[in-house]
């Protein structure tokens, strides 16, 4: 069953149900209050625990209510199969019941949210939500009982076994102790156990075996078509409706050697009784037992009943479960029988006419009886025939080839139809400095060839050619050469003056060095061709020089040193040294730093204000496997 | 074109050639089958809006005179206008023969044509 | 065998070198190198790459038009193979080929010759106008001076003699 009912979670009785909803509530919500709270805040408070507890049990109960299955739903079998073993209005009483709680639940925690929007203190507020949770858990007391049938049924469904009601199934009845489960120990996995007294199996079992490579069910029923009908109660009446929806070839099993202890009589009269409750189903009779008896063997009245079994209409087969003697045989017998009943029932729905419908073989038939040989056209024909004449006479390439064997080169030219024939296997130029001979032949070349050269000659009498420049005199030359040196200086200009020009440094020179000197000043003229008349008085003369103390003397005087004062230090007094009256003082003041220093030295830090972290992410801290030790220290 | 410059490379891709303006120039002695093409949805706007000078499809009529007042269309215009370049000219650069230079041609953009084709009519 | 001459710069390709390109409507392009093929992908027009044949000639600065550029030609008709007529065209092809070489040196020559004359002007302009560039017009002018000084002490001299 567990197709139809994948898996249903277990139904707590009324006590668990309750106390798991009341401490999730407890664990999922806020816990502490305070008088001082806004109003507010206190009502949304409880109001908050009374939907999270009414969520939480709606939540709880409709989970119940959808894994349970539905019996309308069901394939008919297993609704009736319900109906049998857990009365179908109980169960849907139960249901019922659980769905009116949750619903009730629902309304309830609806009216206590709409009374605490106007709780005005906390008291009163938290009087409603008691109120509100014990009204719900007083609906749950109410449940309890249905809650507890549901989680019987629950383990019962899980225990149940596994039938799927549409699949090919052999379903196996007879007299107890005839030897069914042994049967389906032969021909299953399924592991029945067997005992030598009746009634030994109580409810359904169910085994698998393959054929045809199709799955087919084993469905054995002790205790419930193993007696005639008269004497079964109502459940088990129903539960033989049960299997008649089952498809399924039903195997009856039927003891010849009367070890079962019912007489094969017996045996007879119960077929006879079961049959009508498989009117649409193929039937095999199986004798079983035969390694005691043979059917052979038995006594004349005996073969008489056995003569009936196989008047009624059904094949009658005989089997050994214990030496295996034709079990096999039993099972493809059943399978096929089964097999064609199914293909049947198809044939016979309405679905079949759409498959039909896209099945067709053609046959076509012949239109009449006229001969229509190959036809090959007459010319064809000639000149096959031509080919087989003639060919042999003529002299082929590949003729030629196989003659000369090794040697063989294939000849082209020997084909070429030329003016001369002795010029065939001449070396004909193609190219000629880039350009194709083949372009340039044309048979009036000569006559163009020599037009051109009278024109050429023409030319040169006219001194066409030589009409180039005369060459240039020395002058021109000269003039040449100074207009190129004039570029030049104006270019070295204009570069210079776009530097000079340039934004970089600022307009006025900061430094007191002088950009123009008088030394760049004559340079430059004398490029020019200028002579400066070198006159001492003159202004410019006297510029010249670049010493200005000889021209001025200095501003300020110089300082000269005092007459026997002490030596001054030449360099300035060290740091740790300056504002210290002597060496005892400085050995003092050096001892108290370093002391001070001390805890310092500790922490690995120079002073109050390093803060350095030379390494964030040490390797060893943060790469590798954590064994020992966490991330800060290991 | 640099050898890594992939969609550059993507680009010159045989399978990516557009029409060479030879082939323009040969379109537009028949621009009939070009200008009312059947109706192909695999084509941008269905192939119903072509400019045969630049060979390119557009999506709807607004694009498409969009494109008759862009300089990409003029410009091709009148790259239009001089003859196409052929084998023949190039033997004749070579030597092969004496140069002719390229002739002029006139060209009518396809949006005149169609505004005339209107008056013809009406 | 045939040395075809490249679609974008008429250079002549050798077999086994160069590029073919078969566009999807049979027509066939040669290039003589990947930088011609490029140029073709861009979809460049040959009349305007300068470094092209194609642009010399369109431009004027090569010889166009010459009866000496007539004798090469794809003429498209067939002449069966005549060893005196290979041998007759060879020769005449050498001869041509001097021919045109002189005529299309003098055209290229000739052509140049306004740019010339041209810059010869520029060259007499400049040293025209610019030259206290590199000669400053006092240049010299004592030396002259001094020279001027000497003759006329040699004028009082005589004088002073006569």
């Amino acid at each position: 069953m567990a197709h139809v009912v994948k898996h249903i979670t277990a139904v707590p009785s009324y006590k668990d149900f309750v106390d798991i909803v009341l401490s999730r509530t407890q664990r999922k919500t806020p816990t502490v209050i305070h008088k001082h709270y806004k109003i507010s805040r206190i009502r949304e408070f409880y109001m908050r625990k009374v939907k999270f507890t009414q969520q939480t049990f709606h939540d709880k109960l409709s989970l119940i209510i959808s894994e349970f299955p539905l019996i309308s739903n069901l394939h008919p079998f297993y609704a009736t199969l319900m109906n049998v073993l857990y009365n179908t209005d109980h169960y849907k009483l139960a249901l019922g019941g659980i769905n009116k709680a949750r619903q009730l639940i629902d309304d309830c925690a609806k009216d206590h949210v709409k009374l605490l929007k106007y709780g005005d203190s906390l008291y009163r507020c938290k009087c409603l939500k008691r109120a509100a949770l014990g009204r719900m858990v007083t609906i749950m007391k109410g449940q309890s009982k249905n809650l507890q049938y549901l989680e019987e049924i629950r383990q019962h469904i899980n225990r149940l076994p596994t039938i799927d009601p549409n699949t090919r199934t052999l379903l196996i009845t007879g007299f107890p102790n005839v030897g069914k489960s042994s049967f389906i120990n032969k021909i299953s996995r399924a592991d029945v156990e067997v005992q030598p007294y009746a009634f030994t199996t109580k409810s359904l079992y169910v085994g698998h075996t393959d054929y045809k490579y199709l799955r087919w069910q084993v469905l054995d029923t002790p205790g419930i078509l193993d007696h005639p009908i008269e004497e079964r109660n109502a459940i088990e009446m129903q539960a033989v409706a049960a299997l008649i929806h089952i498809r399924a070839v039903v195997l009856y099993i039927a003891d010849v050697s009367e070890q079962c202890g019912h007489s094969l009589e017996e045996q007879l009269a119960l077929y006879k009784n079961i049959k009508p409750s498989f009117s649409n189903r193929p039937i095999v009779i199986v004798l079983n037992k035969i390694d005691v008896v043979r059917p052979y063997e038995l006594s004349e009245e005996k073969k008489k009943i056995l003569d009936e079994f196989r008047a009624e209409g059904e094949p009658v087969l005989e089997m050994s479960t214990m030496t295996e003697e034709g079990v096999m045989d039993v099972k493809t017998t059943a399978c096929e029988k089964l097999l064609a009943f199914r293909v049947e029932q198809k044939m016979k729905s309405n679905k079949i006419s759409s498959i039909t419908n896209r099945l067709h073989v053609a046959v076509p038939k012949k239109r009449d009886d006229k001969e229509r040989p190959v036809c090959i056209p007459e010319a064809v024909l000639k000149r096959k025939k031509a080919m087989d004449v003639d060919g042999a006479n003529r002299k082929l390439e590949r003729d030629i080839e196989m003659e000369m064997g090794d040697d063989y080169t294939l000849d082209l030219r020997k084909t070429w139809l030329l003016q001369n024939e002795d010029e065939k296997y001449d070396v004909i130029p193609e190219i000629w400095q880039g350009r194709n001979v083949a372009d340039f032949i044309d048979p009036d070349i000569m006559k163009k060839l020599e037009e051109l050269e009278k024109e050429e000659e023409a030319r040169e009498e006219a001194h066409y050619y030589s009409e180039s420049e005369s060459d240039e005199d020395e002058e021109m030359k000269e003039i040449r050469r100074t207009a190129k040196k004039i570029r030049e200086k104006r270019t070295i200009i204009t570069i210079e003056s776009g530097e000079k020009r340039r934004v970089e440094k600022s307009r006025m020179p900061r430094s007191k060095k002088r950009t123009r000197s008088v030394a760049q000043l004559e340079n430059e003229l004398e490029e020019l061709g200028v002579e400066i008349p070198r006159n001492p008085e003159s202004h410019y003369g006297r510029a010249k020089s670049k010493s200005r103390s000889a021209s001025r003397p200095p501003l300020k005087k110089k300082r000269d040193e005092s007459v026997g004062s002490v030596t001054r230090s030449k360099s300035r007094t060290p740091r740790d040294k300056s504002g210290l009256r002597d060496n005892t003082m400085i050995r003092k003041v050096k001892k108290i730093a370093k002391k001070a220093q001390k805890p310092f030295n500790h922490q690995a830090r120079k002073g109050e204000g390093d803060r350095v972290i030379l390494n964030m992410k040490p390797k060893h801290l943060f790469s590798g496997k954590r064994k020992a030790g966490k991330t800060d220290r290991r | 074109m640099h050898k890594g410059d992939k969609p550059l490379k993507e680009k010159y891709r045989t399978r990516h050639r557009t029409r060479d303006i030879d082939q323009v120039h040969e379109d537009m002695k028949s621009p009939e089958s070009l200008l009312k093409q059947a109706v192909d949805l695999d084509k941008p706007g269905s192939a119903q809006f072509y400019c045969l000078t630049c060979a390119k499809y557009f999506i709807n009529e607004t694009a498409l005179s969009d494109h008759f007042k862009s300089k990409p269309h003029k410009r091709r215009l009148k790259a239009l206008e001089t003859e196409p370049y052929t084998q023949d000219e190039a033997d004749r650069a070579a030597g092969m023969g004496s140069y002719v230079a390229p002739k002029k041609l006139t060209v009518v953009s396809q949006d005149k044509l169609a505004k005339d084709g209107d008056e013809y009519n009406s | 065998m045939r040395v075809e001459k490249c679609f974008f710069c008429s250079s002549p390709i050798y077999p086994g070198h160069g590029i073919h390109f078969v566009r999807n409507d049979s027509k066939i392009f040669r290039f003589c190198r990947s930088k011609c093929h490029k140029a073709f992908q861009k979809k460049r027009n040959p009349r305007k790459a300068r470094w092209t044949k194609a642009f010399r000639k369109a431009a004027g600065k090569e010889l166009t038009v010459d009866p000496s550029l007539e004798f090469e030609k794809r003429r498209n008709e067939p002449v069966k193979y005549n060893k005196e007529l290979w041998q007759t065209t060879i020769k005449a092809m050498k001869r041509i080929e001097e021919i045109k070489v002189r005529r299309q040196n003098f055209f290229i020559a000739n052509r140049l010759k306004k740019g010339k004359e041209l810059r010869k002007a520029a060259d007499l302009r400049e040293v025209k106008d610019n030259i206290h560039l590199i000669k400053s017009p006092a240049a010299g002018l004592k030396q002259r001076r001094q020279l001027v000084e000497v003759i006329q002490e040699q004028d009082v001299q005589a004088m002073e003699s006569n």
